[in-house]
């Protein structure tokens, strides 16, 4: 009876690449954002974080 | 060279009254249902029963409130961190009155009855329209606005807006894809599975971008402002953009775990879920810590104490909700009012102080005068708090115990409590309780009303707020040895693009496979279309909203089984346009209903439900014995079906009305025998005919015969 809810997808042709695509990009933009973020220098960083601070409001 | 402008305040006044004026009537329509839910002669009237008023509530909430909320915020410090005004006063306005006339639309035909029934998304399809041209016009004033900014680099949190945008615009398409029959009805492109897929694809994601990356871009310029301090570590906000934006997309499935959606489908979304708790509790980090030696401050400063409390709610609310996509507490969880407390934590907690702290910072700066009242905003934090926790904690009890209750065994094997309806009522204190914390949240927000008020009649609105920003160079060379990220910081198209390709892969990896489904779903041949008089039921079941407090889902637990009967199989659905397999059950399942009950019961049942099982908490639907059937768009109904591609014969619509009229005869013809004089254009024979016709599809044969569609 597990035929009605499991097996579904084994005669998709290739099925097993859609996790593996997942996978993949997961690991790819966290290993690339890491990198982005390990090799920027300090004063960069400074200038972004105090936009916020820097408008002409009376904070 | 030194430009001068002036930033447009007037914009942001009239989206945080309408969040303020929307908010309290989304938290009133929110009691109101509450209330129902222990008195159900609360439902009054037709238009306002409970199945109609709660797509109202939770609409009102998402839609106007945050929406509002959302819109407000960004419109302020959009044009802050990009030192511009907005790039037309007249989209914005447009964008203004637009979004308000969605809202009021939504709140007359909701009540009407004029719904998909695919949750936060039931607006029908002429609204759909108008909410997408809204967002195309809130779009191109954004990214004017990003385009003509004296800022070069843009600030992570104009990162989540354009996160934002992109996905619900995404999102919003998708799953509103529908067939029109008339103006105020349509069908759902999908069917079933892949109905419920996408909605649940557009569901958790609509949470996801709708009520979160909004707000945590909100989150990133207030709390900053709010301490006088920048971000605790602006990397951590880079990676938790990235991460978040791209794992989140992925987690919908964790909606329809022991459903009759594919395995494989359902632990891609439990995966993803569990990894969600990273980049969100970075996120919550990343907020908190913003405050670190700042933390005195908190103590006499009421909007550091709403955002402290709104991101604290963040943390457990996306703590929650991944342990929630594991099966085994799912098990529990699902159908039971866990999920209402769970969403309230993020609901109350994180959208509504995270917008009741900007308010309070908001209001003072803009009309240039201090809070007319700190003592009052501190009572309004407490009270809501209060709020919070009356609301919340009763529903974990409650949830908890009801599901508990549905699995309990006696030792010989047999159900404890048979009766649906012994573990609602177990519960009802639970609704009283929830309907406390509910006022009181209400009473903090209509201190804040009372507050803003005085604070405004003290001040003057600043509505245009001077500002001077050197103009950006013309021909920008970049620094040297810049990075691939700055570029993207520089190029906001690109921004856009990117994010764009990295939710769209999401979405289409998780949904192509269910497309591909079709052929592969386990076609069951006694399945076969509705006919005309069941499928005009059907949808009085959809105009009532009936799928928000009963379910059409029997899982594979032993519990279930033996309570509903087999359990709901993926080739049972394929007629079904939309798919009602419901996330709530303050009612039974009714997947097997069919042939469960003699017609004469529903018939007592639906006039007074109380007559058939004594205390129950349901409405009574007397109009459905005055209002009749609507016989001349069964034809339209049933080819707009045809167009879905389900197999009625070729010309059936002419015939459809003589076989409506044949089946009604002969459910009053059943109904006579049990001494009921009914009128066969009822509405409510149409609804007999359905519920009777529902699950018995595999039962017409003992032996249940699979082929292999194509």
């Amino acid at each position: 009876m597990l035929k009605f809810i499991k097996h579904h997808m084994t005669s998709i042709h290739d099925i097993g690449i859609y996790p593996v695509a997942a996978f993949v990009l997961f690991l790819g933009i966290f290993i690339v954002a890491s990198w982005y973020i390990l090799t920027t220098e300090r004063s960069r960083i400074e200038h972004m974080e105090q936009l916020p601070l820097s408008d002409n409001d009376n904070a | 060279m030194i430009e001068r402008f002036q930033y447009d305040n007037k914009i942001v006044k009239a989206f945080l009254m309408a969040t303020i004026v929307f908010g309290i009537v989304g938290m009133l329509v929110g009691l109101t249902v509450a209330f129902q839910l222990v008195i159900p002669s609360w439902n009054v009237h037709e238009w306002l029963t409970f199945g109609r008023l709660r797509p109202l509530h939770t609409n009102a909430i998402i839609f106007a409130f945050v929406g509002n909320g959302m819109f407000a915020g960004i419109y302020y410090s959009l044009q802050r961190l990009l030192k511009a005004r907005m790039f037309s006063d007249g989209l914005s306005w447009l964008h203004f009155w637009g979004w308000q006339l969605i809202i009021v639309a939504a709140a007359i035909t909701l009540p009407l009855g004029i719904t998909t029934s695919k949750e936060y998304a039931e607006l029908e399809w002429p609204i759909d329209v108008a909410i997408t041209l809204v967002w195309v016009v809130f779009g191109i004033n954004m990214f004017g606005t990003i385009l003509k900014r004296r800022e070069r680099h843009l600030y992570v949190a104009v990162w989540f807006y354009i996160a934002t945008w992109v996905t619900v615009a995404m999102l919003h398409i998708v799953n509103s894809m529908a067939m029109p029959v008339t103006l105020f009805k349509s069908y759902s492109w999908y069917a079933g599975v892949q109905d419920a897929l996408v909605q649940w694809w557009y569901g958790h994601n609509a949470v996801a971008f709708f009520l979160t990356t909004p707000y945590l871009g909100l989150m990133y310029y207030f709390m900053p402002k709010a301490a006088n301090r920048p971000v605790y570590s602006y990397k951590l906000s880079i990676i938790h953009f990235w991460a978040l934006i791209f794992i989140y997309i992925w987690a919908g499935p964790h909606h329809l775990l022991y459903s009759s959606l594919p395995d494989w489908a359902q632990s891609l979304g439990t995966v993803f879920s569990i990894m969600l708790i990273a980049p969100s509790w970075g996120g919550m980090l990343n907020g908190l810590l913003t405050l670190r030696g700042a933390w005195d401050r908190v103590r006499d400063e009421p909007v550091l104490k709403f955002m402290v409390v709104a991101i604290t709610a963040y943390g457990m609310s996306t703590l929650e909700g991944p342990l929630l996509s594991t099966k085994f507490l799912n098990s529990i969880s699902h159908f039971t009012d866990w999920t209402i407390a769970h969403v309230h934590v993020g609901g109350l907690g994180w959208n509504g102080f995270l917008t009741f702290g900007m308010i309070y910072w908001l209001v003072p700066r803009m009309w240039g005068t201090k809070l007319y009242s700190k003592g009052l905003a501190n009572a309004h934090f407490w009270i809501g708090t209060l709020g919070i926790i009356f609301y919340a904690i009763p529903l974990y009890f409650a949830g908890f115990t009801q599901s508990l209750m549905w699995k309990q065994f006696t030792p010989d094997g047999y159900l404890v409590y048979k009766n649906f309806l012994d573990t609602v009522l177990q519960i009802k204190y639970a609704y009283w309780l929830r309907g406390l914390g509910g006022t009181l949240f209400l009473v903090g927000a209509l201190l804040m009303v009372y507050n803003v008020w005085k604070t405004i009649a003290s001040g003057k609105l600043i509505a245009n707020e001077d500002a001077e920003a050197p103009a950006l160079e013309k021909n920008y060379a970049g620094e040297s040895g810049g990075y691939w990220h700055r570029v993207i910081e520089r190029r906001p198209i690109m921004m856009l693009v990117l994010s764009l390709i990295l939710v769209a892969i999401g979405g289409i990896i998780e949904i192509v496979p269910t497309f591909l489904i079709k052929s592969n779903v386990p076609t069951i041949a006694q399945v076969k279309p509705y006919t005309p008089l069941e499928l005009h039921g059907r949808d009085i079941y959809i105009m009532e909203g009936c799928y928000t407090c009963h379910s059409q889902m029997v899982r594979p637990f032993r519990s279930e089984t033996e309570r509903y009967g087999e359990y709901s199989k993926a080739g049972e659905f394929i007629y079904d346009h939309p798919f009602q397999w419901g996330s709530k059950r303050t009612g039974p399942d009714l997947h097997r209903e069919g042939g469960k009950y003699p017609d004469s019961w529903h018939y007592y049942h639906m006039f007074d439900p109380t007559s058939m099982s004594a205390g129950s908490l349901m409405p009574a639907y007397p109009h459905m014995y005055e209002n009749t059937i609507d016989k001349e768009v069964i034809p339209a109904k049933i080819r707009a079906m045809q167009k879905l591609g389900v197999p009625y014969e070729e010309g059936y619509d002419q015939k459809a009305v003589a076989d409506l009229e044949a089946q009604a005869q002969e459910i009053v013809a059943r109904l006579k025998k049990d001494g009921i004089e009914a009128n066969p254009d009822l509405d409510i024979i149409a609804l007999i005919a359905y519920l009777q016709r529902l699950g018995t599809d595999i039962k017409k044969q003992p032996d249940t015969q699979v082929v292999q569609a194509q």
